[in-house]
């Protein structure tokens, strides 16, 4: 295996940094908002009334909107083009006599054109718009009542126009007060940084199965079929063959995996005992993937199937997005994955998961795999 | 030509092989691909409710948030709460205080909700922005009520009790949010049709934001550009075996060489037309011609890139491990599986557009030209550096 020492080095080091790299930039774009440019958005206004400038107001005075976006009043065709050079990433358009019918009750849904190059900073700005819609139709409620109320009776035009106007300035700043309904109080908690820390482990974890999946590749290339029929007629079973690189897989990922799990051990502060859950975890991988492959005879089935297993793991497990914000159906199913019990088994949630319960399984993987070359051993000795 | 012919026949004669190259990638692209989008679109936010005021309007405000999608409630008592809060297993504690209904009809709102958090909660501020639309919706029917009350009376024209007028004028106000409220907002998706220079709107969907990110074509690169480069795996065993008696043919090497990839190429393409097929019928995106240009032009890159690679492995192992780590590298980076340009452009970080998989997810991105010239050159330098190694081993 070491012959291939320049590939062996890309295997360790190109996930473990991409990984990292990404990780890095992903946690610095979350943490520093100030790093955020905020992007461009168009508002066209096609109505042009005091409520809708009002509303437009209401926009550009909430702070943690103007952190994330810069607005900017323009005619639809010139929106339309600038979000078709990709500078900016949503258009929200206020229909014609869009006031006039929100006075009357009928609802003229505003627009909000989005960007398909940047779907995450549209998805913000729907977000953001669609419960300012809610605060809007709130106060705009109240002024109707009044409004409706004072018209129901023989009142002259002068003192409704003047409540309605006094109206309108009195439900408009309430709208704008809503922060002050909630009072936050942080808990404290016992990891130090339960973001950093979970993003960690979870690329951590990654990377190790990721080493695992390479290392069983190189290994299964030096017993080409030539030489597995040679080496059967000395007596080396597929058996042996199969402890023996799973023996060779463990011990290289064990000196890997304890190396690279030094730096978070000691930045984390965390116990000894973590020691033992990343040999369980490396063990348990090393088996997963050897079953696997004990199952998968073509090699290049193995590299595709591989992959997706990983990725469909590391999805369904909650190592991207956390289990707790997934859909209860896909929580359920990646109960089953490893990646789920190798990060419960880090961060452990409640009784779910143990140390026992990931070896137990990595050891399930490996008899079942060893049984199935016996097997094939038995076979071949009686053809 | 014959050559071609010879290559173009022999793929048809494997169908396990055909079926290998062409089924096995669509199959996972589909499956993670579903996984994603379904599991996007279920998102929520588990938080814990904490009702300590038990009014009718708190259970209100519980009701209305119950109908809330991408918000899981879990209505509990405080002790109970903090001990989820603290296990991860819900994102934060909201806390309807004591007094909140008595407040609310006081005018007096400040501080009416406690919110508990820790460094892990990421997602309360949709939920807060839920609630405070519904506290804002009480509070305005109360002082929309109010103010009518009052002004009749100032005016001199109430007629009935004025808790009479107060009650109607509330429910009048509450009455403005059914069947929807006053102001709603559309999503459009803009679809930037580069042939003919114009937006179509093209995907109106109402609360479908879910559907914006459509993950199937970013998958499609990783697994097209595996799939790719492992059909070149006999270029790895062919070249110390066959490549040195082939100096004396005809053709060369080099012309076997084309002919066997215009075969894989053409195999690749029946791969792109299933792919492309199966997502039209199932709905799940939108491929134009030039979209299509750009897949074909990806698969070429792979296609060269695979060359690259299989020239310079030593043995088909670890061809295969560069091949898996290559692409999945490259597909990370390059915006494969999220939509890394658009974080990256955040922080004014812009040249990932220059990526492969770039050309393909921006459909030739804001400047095809560009894209284009940059393809031609990559594929071309590709291949002068893949075929000066193979001939240096002759």
């Amino acid at each position: 295996m070491l012959q291939n020492w320049k590939v062996i080095c890309l295997l360790i080091f190109t996930p473990m940094l991409v990984l990292s790299g990404i990780g890095l930039i992903c946690f610095q774009l979350l943490k520093t908002e100030s790093a955020v440019h905020p992007f461009s958005v168009a508002i066209v206004d096609q109505d042009g009334t005091e409520e809708t400038k009002f509303f437009i107001q209401h926009l550009l005075d909430s702070d943690h909107i103007t952190e994330l976006a810069n607005f900017q009043m323009l005619e639809i065709n010139a929106a339309k083009d600038l979000l078709k050079k990709d500078e900016i990433a949503s258009i929200i358009v206020i229909p014609e006599n869009f006031s006039e019918n929100v006075r009357y009750g009928i609802n003229e849904p505003l627009t909000v054109i989005g960007n398909p190059n940047r779907p995450v900073q549209s998805m913000l700005i729907f977000s953001l718009l669609e419960s300012a819609t809610k605060f809007i139709s709130a106060a705009q409620s109240a002024i109707n009542t009044i409004y409706h109320f004072l018209t129901e009776e023989n009142i002259s035009r002068e003192i409704i126009r003047d409540h309605y106007s006094r109206s309108l300035l009195h439900f408009g700043l309430f709208t704008l007060s809503r922060g002050d309904f909630f009072e936050e109080t942080k808990l404290e908690n016992f990891h130090k940084d339960h973001f950093l820390q979970f993003y960690s482990y979870s690329f951590y974890i990654l990377t190790i199965m990721i080493w695992t999946y390479g290392l069983v590749i190189l290994l299964k290339q030096k017993t080409s079929s030539s030489l597995s029929v040679r080496l059967e007629s000395r007596g080396m079973t597929s058996i042996a063959i199969s402890s023996a690189r799973f023996i060779v897989l463990f011990l290289s990922l064990f000196f890997l995996g304890i190396a690279l799990f030094l730096p978070l051990y000691f930045y984390f502060d965390l116990s000894a005992n973590n020691f033992l859950a990343i040999i369980a975890i490396i063990f348990t991988s090393a088996a997963f993937i050897t079953f696997i492959d004990s199952i998968i005879s073509s090699d290049k089935g193995f590299t595709i199937f591989g992959f997706l297993l990983i990725m469909i793991g590391a999805f369904a497990g909650g190592q991207i997005i956390p289990t707790l914000y997934l859909p209860e159906w896909l929580g359920k199913i990646g109960e089953f994955t490893l990646n789920y019990q190798f990060m419960e088994l880090l961060i452990p949630k409640g009784e779910s998961s143990s140390f026992l319960s990931v070896l137990a399984i990595g050891l399930v993987m490996l008899f079942i795999c060893l049984g199935f070359q016996s097997i094939k051993d038995r076979r071949r000795v009686l053809g | 030509m014959n050559l071609l012919l010879i290559k173009l026949t022999d793929l048809f004669r494997h169908p396990v092989k055909l079926l290998f190259y062409t089924v096995i990638p669509i199959i996972s692209v589909f499956l993670l691909g579903i996984l994603l989008e379904e599991g996007q679109r279920g998102i929520k936010v588990p938080i814990a409710l904490v009702d300590e005021d038990e009014s009718e309007f708190s259970e209100l405000i519980l009701k209305r948030m119950k109908g809330e999608e991408r918000i899981q409630i879990i209505p509990a008592q405080i002790e109970e709460a903090e001990k989820m809060l603290l296990k991860h297993e819900v994102d934060s504690v909201f806390i309807i205080k004591d007094g909140f209904q008595k407040q609310l009809f006081e005018g007096k709102e400040d501080s009416i909700v406690d919110i508990l958090l820790t460094d892990a909660s990421v997602a309360y501020g949709i939920v807060r922005e839920a609630i405070a639309a519904e506290i804002l919706r009480l509070s305005s029917n109360i002082q929309a009520a109010d103010w009518v009350e009052r002004s009749f009376q100032d005016l001199g024209i109430l007629k009935s009790s004025p808790d009479d007028l107060w009650n109607e004028a509330f429910r009048y106000t509450d009455g403005q949010w059914e069947p929807e409220p006053l102001m709603t907002a559309n999503f459009v998706l803009e679809n930037v049709n580069n042939e003919n220079n114009e937006i179509n709107e093209s995907v109106i969907v109402n609360n479908g934001i879910e559907n914006l990110y459509s993950p199937y074509i970013g998958i499609w690169t990783f697994f097209a550009m595996l799939v790719t480069i492992l059909s070149l795996d006999w270029l790895v065993k062919e070249k110390t075996s066959l490549f040195p008696r082939m100096k004396s043919t005809a053709k060369g090497m080099t012309g076997y060489l084309i002919a066997s990839i215009i075969a894989i190429f053409v195999l690749h393409l029946i791969q792109l037309f299933i792919f492309i097929g199966i997502g039209n019928y199932l709905e799940k995106f939108i491929v134009n011609i030039s979209l299509l240009g750009w897949m074909a032009i990806y698969i070429l890159f792979s296609l060269s890139i695979g060359v690259l690679l299989a020239a310079y492995a030593k043995n088909i192992g670890s061809f295969y491990l560069i091949a898996a780590i290559f692409s999945f590298i490259i597909s990370l980076i390059g915006g494969s599986f999220f939509p890394v340009d658009e974080l990256l452009k955040m922080i004014n970080f812009g040249y990932f557009q220059w990526l492969p998989q770039q050309w393909v997810i921006q459909n030739g991105g804001p400047a095809p030209f560009i894209s284009i010239v940059h393809a031609v050159v990559i594929i071309f330098v590709t291949w002068l550096a893949a075929l000066r190694r193979l001939q240096e081993n002759l």
